[in-house]
């Protein structure tokens, strides 16, 4: 008899169904603090989206481990990514997306951090993730909300370079802001519009525009603030530094949370080439305090950090 | 009349010859001072002038970059407007990358004080010079300094990911453009001319204010010099031709050669007064060797005068202490005789007594039996007798010393003497003085010959030296007497005591007359100086040390075998005279 049971137990492991956990391997630019703080998003959010397997006694579905990109080059980068065979890649910035890229052309993959996720991707199609571009709407309303004095907003652009961008800003503008957009073809011509503007705009509003921008002209924009008193509220916490007045730029945790989402629903089944890379859903707005006092800006500090 | 020469008494007057040559050296100062001093102003002036014009041109090509990057006019009008607003700068210009003119700042010559000079036209200079300054440079003028410096920025375009973060590297500036700066000479040259003139006319100044103080100082320092100078001019050449400084110097050598002349009569008068000296020291030598001469005789015959008065004293002393011990020895002999006599008496009375005593014991025996009291009353009484007879021989010995030590030597000639009996019969006579507290130490040669001497003078000799030793001893002590044959006809007599010792300081005057280191009263200091003569006397010598046996005072008699006939002496001692009495001192 304890042998027959001996012979039965093996078997019936063997016609066991095998567990549904996935493994998703995050490759992160770097282990600094807002890093982390995306990593430790993604991850409570992928623990509380999706449900245990097997009641309280079960594994995680998922598990997640992180790749640090470090000093390793993209080329080896993807070889370690490649040995990790993993279900999902979560990419965090853009030299990340790169080397994930280049690793598997299977594997769904990710990215957040990524400047240029298009470029990047090289067409492969089973890429998706968070851009960086935060909705003019989205951008507009915060304006409104902290700015509320703020009536004409000039912005500079490059019509092949942000054309969209501008057009669907002034589709969102309205409810007493006014949109002053000036063309620029070559940065050369920047400090001339910049001064057209001056005088008939209340603040400047500086768009991700490679023409318009670089460093040359940004000192050139410091300094028309700074001489025509008119804020500038730029799209990255980069410029606060150099003299720009307010930022609305995009939520690092909501945007990791909302790539969480992103991975649960590529592990239910759903092929990532049918999820299109979504827009921040949510900004955070930073203020340059010293800059607001000199030019005596009045703003709504309710959400701002 | 004198011809007018207005410089022959600047050149006479030594005040003014050395105020010629102070205002000389002060002017050659002032003016090296004052050309040193102008060359370092000129040289600041002109680098703080570069500097200005380097540090206007920097701040034109920092200021300007984003107009010159767009080639805006407008924005250039801002920072060219700031840098002609500098002081000296009559011209700016700012060029793009390929050299053309952007804009250009002039001053209009003759616009104010600083724009004396023209200001150069840049838009004439060609595009390739103005392309060729892409380090910072200078260029100079007679009327201009022109800088030159690039306009440095970085124009490469961002990335995307450096749209948002700070990714892309580091700026790396390039060309964009020129800027040149034109400043002018006019304020270098100005204040050129300022410092020029400030300099000459303070050094004027300086010359001036310290010629007078020159003077002054020098009228004062050289008024004793100057009262000299007229005091030696000759009073009929009191405005001579000859200038201060030759009349001093002829009047130095004049009087160096009248010193000369002097020293050498000095000179002379000092020989001649040295050879006076020498005979007046010779003279004076020679008095005083004759006075000294006169004082040594005067000398001698005082002593001789001292040694005599000394002599005399001695002797008289001497005599009245012969004739006192003559007369106690008399005493003595009339003592001895009666005493014989009264001991003759006793004991020629004792023999009969003891044989009266010894029948009349036979008789009471033969009555009252050998058992009666009398036996013992007769015992005793022949103890009494043996004492009597005991006593009796004593007093014989003492008589017998007595007339020993007092033998009669006033014959005048030599006996022939028994050292060792002398010395006893001085020493029973001295008994009391150290019985039952002195040891009296014999070591006495077996053979030592008897001597021929005035035996009374040598046993007051041995008297006096006992008498000093039993007196010197505190309590218990001894006294150690050696007497030895000498090889040249001597005998010797040491008598050492345990005395304290004689005392160095007191040891050459022990045999002088009246020397005593008893107290007043106690001694006359004769007895050592008494037996010093006698034993001279006797051709002998008297020598005194202190022992190193018995560490006391050591005297060694040493007497000839035979004594000299006595030679004729006034003063010489009766050979009767009695021994000092015992507490004599020397």
């Amino acid at each position: 008899m304890k042998k027959a049971l001996l012979i039965i137990l093996p078997l019936l492991l063997c016609l066991a169904r095998p567990a549904a956990g996935q493994e998703i391997l995050v490759v992160t630019a770097s282990s600094a603090p807002p890093f982390r703080g995306m990593l430790d998003a993604f991850r409570d959010e992928c623990i509380s989206g999706q449900p245990l397997l097997g009641g309280v006694k079960s594994v995680q579905p998922t598990s997640i481990r992180e790749l640090a990109v470090g000093e390793m080059g993209t080329a080896e980068l993807a070889g370690v990514i490649r040995d990790r065979r993993p279900d999902l890649v979560l990419t965090i910035g853009d030299k990340a997306l790169q080397a994930a890229i280049q690793a598997d052309a299977t594997t769904p993959l990710v990215y957040l951090l990524a400047a240029a996720p298009a470029q990047d991707s090289r067409g492969r199609r089973n890429v998706t993730g968070i851009t960086m571009q935060i909705p003019a709407a989205v951008q507009l309303a915060a304006i409104r909300r902290h700015l509320p004095r703020v009536r004409r907003l000039g912005v500079l652009y490059d019509p092949i370079h942000s054309g969209p961008f501008v057009a669907e800003a002034q589709k969102a503008a309205g409810g007493g802001l006014t949109l002053v957009p000036e063309k620029v073809s070559d940065s050369q011509q920047v400090p001339a519009r910049l001064e057209a503007l001056a005088g008939h705009i209340d603040a400047f509003w500086m768009v991700p525009d490679l023409t318009v921008l670089n460093h040359t002209t940004l000192p050139g924009l410091m300094l028309f603030s700074l001489t025509n008193r008119v804020p500038i509220i730029t799209f990255a916490d980069k410029y606060l530094a150099h003299g720009a007045a307010v930022s609305v730029t995009y939520d690092l945790k909501a945007m990791a949370r909302q790539a969480a989402r992103l991975a649960l629903t590529i592990n239910a089944g759903t092929p990532a080439d049918q999820l299109a890379p979504l827009s921040p859903d949510s900004v955070a707005v930073h203020l340059n305090d010293v800059v607001l006092r000199k030019l005596d800006i009045q703003i709504n500090r309710e959400g701002t950090q | 009349m004198r011809p007018f020469r207005p410089f022959h008494n600047l050149r006479r007057h030594i005040v003014w010859r050395i105020m010629l040559t102070l205002f000389a050296i002060t002017s050659l100062i002032i003016g090296v001072t004052n050309f040193v001093l102008f060359g370092r102003a000129e040289s600041a002036l002109t680098s703080h002038l570069t500097e200005q014009g380097q540090q206007v041109t920097r701040f034109l090509a920092h200021t300007s970059r984003l107009g010159t990057y767009s080639e805006s006019a407008a924005e250039l009008e801002v920072p060219t407007t700031a840098a002609m607003g500098q002081n000296d700068v009559i011209a700016v210009a700012v060029f793009n990358e390929n050299g053309k003119l952007l804009i250009q700042k002039r001053r209009p010559a003759g616009d104010d004080s600083s724009t004396r000079y023209a200001p150069p036209d840049f838009s004439t200079l060609p595009a390739a010079t103005v392309v060729n300054h892409t380090q910072p440079s200078q260029e100079e003028s007679d009327t201009t300094f022109t800088f030159w410096a690039p306009v440095m920025a970085d124009v490469t375009p961002l990335t995307e990911q450096g749209l948002y973060f700070e990714v892309d590297p580091p700026p790396r500036p390039q060309r964009i453009g020129t800027v040149a700066v034109t400043l002018s000479r006019q304020k270098v040259e100005q204040e050129d001319q300022d410092i020029f003139y400030g300099s000459l006319f303070g050094g004027l100044a300086l010359l001036l204010i310290s010629s007078i103080i020159f003077y002054f100082v020098l009228h004062f320092f050289t008024k004793p010099l100057t009262r000299l100078i007229q005091e030696i001019r000759p009073p009929s050449q009191p405005t001579g031709n000859k200038d201060d400084l030759s009349m001093l110097s002829d009047t130095y050598s004049t009087m160096v050669e009248e010193l000369g002349r002097s020293f050498e009569t000095i000179n002379a008068m000092k020989a001649d007064l040295e050879i006076k000296v020498a005979e007046r020291t010779a003279e004076l030598t020679e008095a005083k060797q004759k006075l000294e001469e006169r004082q040594e005789v005067l000398a001698s015959a005082n002593r001789k005068l001292e040694d005599a008065l000394g002599h005399l004293r001695s002797t008289q002393l001497q005599l009245v202490q012969s004739e006192k011990m003559v007369a106690l020895g008399q005493v003595v002999a009339g003592v001895a005789h009666e005493v014989n006599n009264t001991v003759n008496f006793i004991s020629g009375a004792l023999p009969a007594m003891r044989h009266r005593l010894a029948s009349l014991a036979e008789q009471l025996n033969a009555t009252m039996g050998e058992r009666g009291r009398h036996r013992a009353d007769f015992a005793e009484i022949k103890t009494l007798i043996e004492n009597m007879e005991s006593g009796i021989d004593r007093t014989v010995g003492i008589v017998r010393d007595l007339q020993a030590f007092a033998r009669k030597d006033d014959t005048g000639t030599r006996q022939h003497y028994s050292v060792h009996d002398g010395l006893d019969s001085t020493l029973a006579l001295l008994l009391p003085q150290y019985e039952n507290r002195i040891e009296i130490i014999r070591e006495y040669h077996p053979a030592l010959p008897a001597i021929s001497c005035y035996a009374g003078q040598v046993n007051q000799v041995f008297m006096n030296i006992l008498v000093n030793a039993t007196q010197a001893i505190r309590g218990k002590g001894r006294i150690r007497i050696t007497t030895m044959p000498g090889d040249d006809g001597t005998v010797s007599i040491t008598i050492g005591d345990s005395g304290p010792g004689i005392p160095k300081d007191v040891m050459p005057k022990i045999f002088d007359p009246f020397f005593t280191t008893k107290a007043v009263g106690q001694g006359t200091g004769l007895g050592l100086s008494i037996s010093y003569q006698i034993v001279a006397r006797h051709q002998g010598r008297l020598l005194a040390e202190n022992s190193a046996v018995d560490g006391g005072a050591r005297f060694e008699v040493i007497l000839p075998l035979v004594a000299p006939e006595p030679a004729p002496d006034p003063f010489a001692v009766d050979a009767r005279q009695e021994p000092l009495a015992p507490g004599e001192k020397h």
